[in-house]
């Protein structure tokens, strides 16, 4: 294989990677703009996407479904916890949220294994997701590409809904000034449970387009998390447009990175991290708190 | 909070340290590895309780305390105390630099950062075979140069007290000494810190590298506990839960911490041998706790007393 | 020889010239209010002169020593002490800890990561002598987020003098107090000032304060200096009468 082929393909496995990444950092980043919260449970939540995902398949023998299935399940899970327990904490420290957000993915991921067992399942593709396409005359699967779509147009409708919707003008506010919104009328309770739903969909979403390629296993939440972690920090707590590029330099640092250097690879993304924060502790498109 | 009496808290570390010659072997076993936690937890009080920054990288100092303190009695059979003092040394020396970058920041950005610096230690030593064992770590590790009284199991849990409870005096003694109350100043307000001639990035760092200096020993005290380490020492998880064991015990209170070790470590203990499920109890433990004890155990204690 | 030597202060942000040129001299033990409208750069100016704001230009002396470019903690370290527009005190501590901590500042202990209760307890009976004096002895317990407002700014004096300074920088001691905690707090101060060994910035927007308490007074105008001179020299001043006395009736 020429270079040239090679380092296509990679990119293009880097973006696919990106898109899977931005789909839980961009839940995540909304909680925390809007909420101030860092919400530890988003891993399992992606990984509870995952396994609703496999299982819904399995019972209706659907893939399309199963991407409706596990973003459901988790917004309706993420609403109910976001009204019992969240809601009750905003006054409180941070620190709060990081005990009863640890809480609740250690309970999650529990309750997932009770379920489905400790096994790793994997979701089967469909007969049309699951042929290749030839990039540069190299076997390139479909559904990577798919993901890059996916997550693109994740991205676009996101980005529209923040600027061009009500809502969004309010989601807006309410990250720059909560009280102040409050102030304004909105009924900011609502807000923050629809978003917290909404992030937690994301994440589910993300976790059932991820299980064909990942497998759903137990480990999946406490491993993506990290990434997702170091993506947010990288683009800056809060801002849309710095997930987007953190998701690309974690996706691609990665790929390239297990490609040409793996010894390097794995300590990469958090000197990345690091590297950025020490630079501009707000990350590159945050403001410093 | 006012911190507890230091003679009440010492009198209970002797107690514990004494249980060992009462209980029955495999209870003291358990108790000497919830006394190792007690005293990790108590370091990271320093950083979460005393200056109000929330590592989620305690893993870090942890992990790297007991690589050092192994691989020292492992290569060259340094005795036991002696290396884990060195290896408190090493991972205190190492916290400057990484302090001097975490500390200028506070808040979630120090959060991640120290995140971010016990992960690339994860890093380090998942790839660096030939010193580190990679993903294996090191096993056999001895508990090098100690009289049998002491290496056997009731005399190395005396050994972890008398070591919980100097950790205990040091943590005790700075928060209470003028420089300690500094720290206190630049928690509460740092402009008016600043006006009393103080800077505050440096007065963190003083509590951040004492705090990772602690951190370490237990860490090399676990290391000559459990006989191997592994990088799974490094990894987020730990530091997710010894930072539950600091705001389930109450943060601040240095005694909080170290009753939240205790709690947590029993509590996952006793659950799992109850249920298989117990990670789903533990965790709706902890949301009650969150939501019903917001100053954690001791905040329940003081009400009630 | 002055204690403090200002020249040619400048503080920009853009074209704007918060503070413009301004050449200020004070000597040991004077005591000298600066007036100004909203927006006259008094803030500013002291936070320049205390280290707490990067110069644009010009230079700082203080004793004798060049610190134009030595940050806040440096200079509270060479004997300035301040008090803020907006209260900073620590709200978790007590009165006296507050306090004692502004002992403690000037105390060669202060370092010490260990031990040290016998200089502590000493710094406690000077906390207590300063929290007398602005009459808050009663109040030594109480955390100091849960004392009354009026209480708090007195409380914020009382730290700085503490510390024992030699040039004290008091912004807007009075602000947002009543009628009788204004008069109350000019009585304190009164008091106060006269017994330490400092010399005294002070900015306040309450005429009758600055009246009361300083001698000499400095009027600021859209960043420049105006006046300068004995109280009543100023008060008399045409141009000051335009630009700032005029201007609140």
């Amino acid at each position: 294989m020429d270079p040239l082929t090679l380092f296509t393909l990679q990119t293009l496995n880097a973006l696919s990677l990106s898109a899977l990444l931005f789909f839980i950092s961009l839940g995540l980043t909304l909680i925390f703009g809007i909420m101030r919260v860092v919400n530890f449970a988003h891993g399992a939540l992606f990984m509870l996407g995952a396994y609703v995902g496999v299982a819904t398949q399995t019972a209706s023998g659907s893939f399309l479904l199963s991407l409706i299935a596990a973003p459901l399940a988790a917004a309706v899970l993420g609403l109910a916890f976001e009204r019992c327990a969240l809601s009750r904490l905003y006054a409180r420290e941070h620190s709060a949220f990081l005990l009863v957000t640890f809480g609740l993915a250690l309970a999650l991921t529990e309750a997932i294994r009770l379920i489905w067992g400790a096994d790793a399942r994997q979701a089967e593709l469909p007969d049309s997701l699951s042929g290749i396409v030839f990039v540069m005359d190299e076997p390139f699967p479909i559904y990577r590409l798919l993901l890059i779509g996916a997550g693109l147009a994740c991205a676009l409708l996101c980005w529209a809904g923040l600027q061009r919707t009500r809502l969004g003008l309010l989601l807006r506010a309410a990250s720059q000034n909560p009280t102040m919104t409050a102030a304004l009328g909105n009924d900011v309770g609502r807000v923050r449970a629809a978003v917290f739903a909404m992030a937690c969909a994301l994440a589910a979403l993300g976790g059932a387009l991820a299980a064909p390629l990942l497998s759903a296993s137990l480990g999946l939440g406490s491993n993506v998390i990290i990434d997702a972690f170091v993506i947010v920090m990288i683009g800056g707590m809060g801002s849309f447009l710095g997930t987007a590029a953190g998701s690309l330099l974690v996706g691609f640092a990665q790929t390239f990175g297990n490609y040409y250097a793996p010894e390097l690879a794995l300590g990469m993304t958090y000197a990345l991290m690091i590297a950025v924060l020490v630079v501009r502790p707000g990350g590159l498109f945050g403001r410093v708190e | 909070m006012r911190p507890a009496d230091p003679r009440l808290v010492l009198l209970l570390i002797a107690l514990a340290g004494v249980l060992a010659f009462v209980l029955p072997g495999h209870a003291t076993t358990l108790l000497t590895e919830a006394l190792i936690l007690a005293l990790f937890a108590l370091s990271l009080d320093l950083l979460v309780g005393h200056a109000r920054l929330t590592s989620f990288g305690h893993a870090g100092p942890w992990a790297l305390g007991a690589y050092l303190a192994g691989a020292m009695m492992l290569s060259w059979g340094v005795p036991l105390p002696f290396a884990v003092l060195l290896a408190g040394l090493g991972t205190a020396a190492l916290a400057i630099p990484i302090g001097w970058l975490c500390v200028r920041t506070g808040g979630v950005t120090f959060a991640m950062l120290s995140l971010a610096f016990a992960q690339l230690g994860y890093a380090v030593v998942v790839k660096w075979n030939a010193v580190t064992g990679g993903s294996d770590g090191l096993a056999g590790i001895p508990r090098a140069g100690l009289p049998d009284v002491l290496a056997g199991r009731e005399g190395y849990h005396l050994l972890v007290a008398v070591f919980l409870a100097a950790a205990y005096l040091v943590a005790h003694g700075f928060i209470t000494s003028p420089l300690g109350r500094i720290v206190a100043a630049v928690r509460e307000n740092e402009q008016r810190a600043e006006a009393l001639g103080h800077d505050p990035r440096r007065i963190r760092l003083t509590v951040f590298v004492l705090s990772y200096f602690l951190a370490g020993i237990a860490g090399a005290l676990y290391a000559g506990f459990a006989g191997y380490v592994s990088p799974e020492l490094f990894f987020w998880t730990v530091s997710g839960h010894v930072l539950v064991m600091v705001i389930l015990g109450g943060a601040g209170t240095l005694i909080g911490p170290m009753l939240g070790a205790l709690v947590f470590f029993y509590a996952e203990h006793e659950l799992s041998a109850l249920t298989e499920s117990w990670g789903l109890f533990l965790g709706l433990l902890f949301i009650l706790v969150v939501i019903f004890a917001p100053r954690g155990l001791m905040g329940l204690v003081r009400r009630t007393s | 020889m002055s204690l403090l030597e200002c020249r040619g202060l400048t503080r920009a942000w853009g074209a704007f010239r918060a503070v413009d040129g301004v050449d200020l001299d004070l000597a040991e033990r004077e005591i000298c209010a600066v007036i100004g409208p909203n927006g006259a750069g008094k803030s500013t100016l002291f936070a320049m002169i205390a280290g707490n704001l990067r110069k644009s230009a010009g230079t700082v002396r203080f004793d004798g020593e060049e610190v134009s470019q030595l940050s806040a903690p440096a200079l509270a370290s060479r004997g300035v002490a301040r008090s803020f527009q907006i209260t900073a005190i620590c709200p978790g501590l007590t009165a006296l800890e507050n306090v004692r901590l502004g002992v403690q500042a000037r105390q060669p202990l202060r370092w010490r990561p260990f031990g040290g209760s016998a200089a502590m307890r000493e710094g406690e009976t000077r906390a207590l002598h300063w929290l007398e004096r602005l009459s808050l002895a009663d109040r030594a317990q109480t955390p100091a987020g849960e004392l009354a407002h009026g209480d708090q700014r007195l409380l914020e004096v009382a730290v700085a003098l503490a510390q024992e300074p030699r040039l004290l920088i008091l912004d807007e001691p009075t602000q947002g107090m009543s009628v009788e905690e204004t008069r109350r707090t000019v009585d304190l101060l009164h008091g106060v000032m006269a017994e330490a060994a400092t010399a005294v910035l002070l900015v306040e927007h309450d005429l009758d304060v600055v009246f009361a308490l300083a001698p000499r007074i400095v009027v600021l105008h859209r960043g420049r200096k105006i006046a300068d001179g004995p109280a009543a020299q100023v008060r008399a001043d045409d141009a000051v009468q335009q630009a700032y006395l005029g201007g609140l009736d």
